[in-house]
């Protein structure tokens, strides 16, 4: 089955290459969407092996993940498997994300906190994470202990649902889970080990990024509880 | 209301309505965006007439001047021109997003087709 492992990748110069060669262990096809990164990144992802698809200009992370998406559904790419580029994912647990697709799933989430690794995070992040787990239950009946995990797989039903206008403009998180989900995906967790990032700051830090991301989530959230799904 | 504030309210609606014309006129301005500005310059032209439904509003209403319920009027229309200018740049940032992303696979597509062509150059020209 024809898969592509799409990297979102913003100044990760250091890592890319890494990154991109591990991958390539299990997924042939490795496509580093550079979000117009000031550093070499496009260079060491391209002598890694991978295919570069470089941004005009920075056009956030949410973007640079369609990007990917429509480039696969361009290619008919029938399965996708999504990492970060700061090699925070361990490469050793894509073949248990394909795995589950194999077996029905539609969408895998590549959860932290389903038994493996001793993953932890900040207490507020912790409440933001446990906050939005309830409102994927309360909207979709659906235990999802993980709503904020970046390493997700896919297969080409969720890839043409994510390629229209109604993706993430920003954070694709909750969101885009209980999106999918409300159009009748099947949407299933695997236990993935984590490492911290060891490269730049996250996007959540500090005090106002986790309150924004928290509000804007949680509109996120109301807008996929309120989408209609009979349109489709 | 005296004559001399009619005139006045209506030279400066005319002013206000000949700016939004000439924008739209020189380009500045989409025709589809200049309705707002037309109505709020037509109802300034018009607002010596509305002076009594203003009055009766305001004791109707109990408002405790005339100018409480022209103040609660104008934020009204302000919010409402303000929606209707986020919606139009959400929606062109959108349209942005969409051309930088295809952009940017088209590159990508030409790099490939431009490296195959290179290569095919060379087997020929040995």
């Amino acid at each position: 089955m024809k898969t592509l492992a799409v990297i979102p990748a913003f100044n990760e110069r250091k890592n890319i290459a890494q990154v991109v060669a591990g991958v390539r262990k299990y997924i042939s096809t490795v496509l580093v969407v550079d979000d117009a990164s000031l550093d070499d990144t496009a260079q060491e992802a391209i002598s890694a092996g991978a295919i570069v698809v470089r941004h005009p200009y920075n056009l956030g992370y949410a973007a640079a993940c369609q990007t990917g998406y429509k480039y696969a559904l361009a290619d008919n790419y029938e399965r996708v498997v999504q990492l970060d580029g700061d090699g925070q994912h361990d490469v050793e647990d894509i073949p248990k994300l394909l795995s589950e697709l194999d077996h029905g799933a539609n969408m895998v989430i590549g959860s932290r906190f389903s038994g493996v690794g001793d993953y932890s995070m900040q207490k507020m992040r912790h409440i933001g994470k446990n906050f939005f787990s309830l409102l994927i239950r309360l909207s979709t009946k659906q235990e999802v202990r993980d709503p904020t995990s970046g390493y997700l797989a896919f297969s080409k039903p969720v890839l043409e649902l994510f390629v229209s206008d109604m993706f993430a403009d920003e954070y694709p998180d909750a969101d885009m889970l209980i999106l999918a989900m409300r159009h009748g995906h099947k949407v299933v967790e695997t236990g993935v080990s984590m490492q911290h990032s060891n490269t730049g700051q996250s996007m959540h830090a500090g005090l106002i990024g986790p309150a924004y991301y928290m509000l804007r989530m949680s509109i996120g959230v109301l807008t996929a509880i309120m989408t209609d799904t009979r349109k489709e | 209301m005296t004559l001399q504030h009619i005139v006045l309210i209506w030279a400066l609606s005319l002013i206000f309505l000949v700016a939004v014309l000439r924008a739209v006129i020189k380009g500045r301005l989409r025709v589809r965006y200049t309705l707002l500005w037309f109505g709020i310059g037509i109802m300034a032209l018009l607002s010596p007439l509305l002076y009594a439904l203003c009055l009766y509003l305001h004791e109707t209403w109990s408002f405790p001047t005339p100018s409480i319920l022209l103040l609660v009027f104008a934020v009204v229309i302000l919010a409402r021109i303000c929606l209707q200018l986020t919606v139009v740049v959400s929606v062109a940032w959108r349209e942005r997003k969409n051309l930088a992303q295809s952009n940017a696979l088209l590159e990508q597509r030409l790099e490939v087709v431009e490296n195959m062509l290179r290569k095919s150059d060379r087997g020929v020209s040995a």
